[in-house]
């Protein structure tokens, strides 16, 4: 016990935890994982104490030692999120009908910084078209594109839960030349309508003509809120 | 006999937590030791994602196993054995429904209501009315209702959809127990002794570790199985069966067995799988919390294989047919 919360712990102290669940998990899993460390801490020092009597009297299945499981996991493994492995796997989910949107943010540095489910439900949804001719600055990874006439797709997964369920956003690139597969990018430019006028919302992917691409760290927090 | 149901011979020295915790101290030493040098080796995607997956299953839900077995925890040392069998009526057809409702006081994950309705039993409740307090706490409390109403704004019809069908489905699984229900098949929850007289900070702390662990296993075993499936499962499988009428009923009580995600949430991701009807949405909302992978995994590890395997099916044909006939009248 006193093991996996020192590794959860650990994970909730380094941000790791970003990887997997939402921001607002922290305060539940820093208690959590104080509750463990109390509760096996004290257990394993009363265990010390009463070393002659060590009977347990109700018998511990097997299983429980795959609890173990988690903690091995996150020590052996790079604590990694979602990439374009999943990506490809996955569909994307649409937005719920009803959706108002909240005013667009002041632009910084020239550009109105929107996640990427914001300029796709936009893209979509937004009847006063406010992303026509808007400078929008976006952050991704890149994916390969399914469209060959686009240079690569960038991509967020968003999470509802957790990572278990989290589900990719992606807007197709142009105008600038693919990097490696998972990198992150920070790309400016603007929305490109499709051409042929109206489609069915999310029938297609959108399409984002770049002018300009930074290469950036994967963030701490490399999810989207749903 | 299978390895979970033979309790393995209680020894006084080689037990836990004595000499495992050294042991399994020296193996997550090794696996940091090993982590740079395996790094290649473990470099394929596919793992990758599964252990990302894996990982996000284990962390999202362990706050809310902890929570439940705090509170279990709690109950066994607060409430006295045989309390609540003595306050619920003895007319089963009473108790049952009380049961249910009592369930929406419980928030949190349905990880923490397996433990809990476990300790309910062995202090004494009878296991219908445990039972159906086992389906409707993790469906109907406080935190999952509001999350509802916030994944599908301006209907409520939706959140009082899954609220009745929730509860019904609690409380009929609870009536056909007693009809069907055999005490064997829950004796294994039963069979849980009362620590022995400690003060009561030692039976908390000694239930919260035994419960957890235990709990915490099959847990851990329902995450493997869902990042299985996440990972190595086609996405085009899964899409192809968004077809109309019973094909998408079945789909999303499959889906929902298989995503295994926390009852808080599941709402969102019914409320984004917008291709589906609004009844077999409620589907998957009310079959999730009530049997998916995860809770069959720890039901088997709490009362035992034999009722899992009875009291899975039940419930979910009860989860299904529920929905559907509130599905139709509300929605």
């Amino acid at each position: 016990m006193v093991g996996l919360g020192a590794v959860v712990g650990r994970l909730v102290l380094t941000d790791g935890y970003l990887n997997y669940v939402k921001p607002g998990m922290r305060l539940w899993l820093i208690s959590a994982t104080l509750l463990l460390v109390i509760v096996g801490l004290s257990t394993f020092v009363r265990g010390l104490r009463q070393r002659e009597h060590h009977d347990h009297g109700h018998p511990m299945t097997r299983a429980a030692w795959l609890v173990i499981v988690p903690a091995f996991a996150l020590v052996l493994m790079p604590t990694d999120p979602l990439g374009a492995f999943a990506a490809n796997r996955k569909e994307t989910r649409q937005q719920p009908g009803f959706i108002t949107f909240r005013p667009l943010p002041q632009p910084n540095d020239g550009a109105v910084t929107l996640s990427l489910s914001e300029f796709v439900d936009r893209a979509f949804l937004d009847k006063e078209r406010q992303l026509e001719g808007l400078r929008v600055r976006l952050t991704g990874f890149v994916t390969p594109s399914e469209d060959p006439s686009a240079s690569f797709t960038v991509t967020r997964f968003a999470m509802t839960c957790c990572a278990a369920d989290a589900f990719p956003i992606q807007v197709d690139v142009f105008g600038q030349p693919s990097p490696e597969v998972d990198s992150w990018v920070v790309l400016t430019g603007k929305w490109k309508p499709h051409e042929g006028g109206e489609v069915e919302p999310y029938s297609e992917i959108v399409q984002f003509e770049a002018d300009d691409l930074i290469r950036i760290d994967r963030p701490s927090n490399p999810y989207e809120a749903a | 006999m299978s390895a979970v149901e033979a309790p393995p011979p209680v020894t006084g020295r080689r037990g836990l937590p004595i000499g495992s915790a050294e042991l399994i101290a020296l193996v997550l030493l090794a696996a940091a030791l090993l982590r740079t040098s395996l790094a290649t080796l473990l470099d394929i995607p596919a793992l990758q994602n599964w252990t990302t997956v894996f990982i996000a299953i284990s962390v999202q839900a362990l706050p809310f196993l902890v929570g439940g077995v705090v509170v279990s925890g709690a109950i066994a040392a607060l409430v006295p054995p045989g309390w609540l069998a003595a306050v619920l009526p003895r007319n089963p057809a009473v108790a049952v429904p009380l049961a249910g409702v009592a369930g929406v006081a419980l928030p949190g994950c349905e990880c923490g209501s397996v433990p809990i309705a476990g300790r309910l039993m062995a202090g004494g409740a009878p296991a219908p009315a445990a039972l159906a307090f086992l389906l409707s706490a993790p469906a109907i409390n406080p935190v999952v209702v509001v999350s509802t109403a916030v994944a599908f704004p301006g209907q409520p019809r939706v959140v009082m959809a899954r609220f009745v069908a929730s509860l019904a489905t609690s409380i009929i699984v609870g009536l056909v127990w007693v009809r069907v229900g055999r005490d064997e098949w829950t004796r294994r929850a039963a069979e849980r002794l009362p620590s022995s007289g400690h003060s009561r900070r030692e039976v908390f702390a000694e239930t919260v570790q035994h419960d957890f662990l235990h709990a915490g296993g099959f847990l851990v075993l329902g995450a493997i199985a869902a990042a299985t499936l996440q990972t190595a499962v086609p996405a085009s499988v899964l899409d192809s069966l968004a077809g109309s009428g019973i094909a998408a009923v079945a789909a999303m009580g499959i889906l929902a067995v298989v995503l295994a995600v926390c009852s808080e949430a599941d709402a969102f991701v019914a409320a984004s799988l917008s291709q589906f009807s609004l009844t077999s949405r409620l589907v998957f909302m009310v079959v999730g919390p009530a049997v998916d992978i995860k809770l069959i995994a720890l039901q088997s590890g709490v009362f035992g294989r034999i009722f899992a395997s009875r009291f899975a099916p039940l419930t979910f044909g009860v989860a299904v047919a529920t929905s559907l006939v509130v599905g139709s009248v509300l929605l």
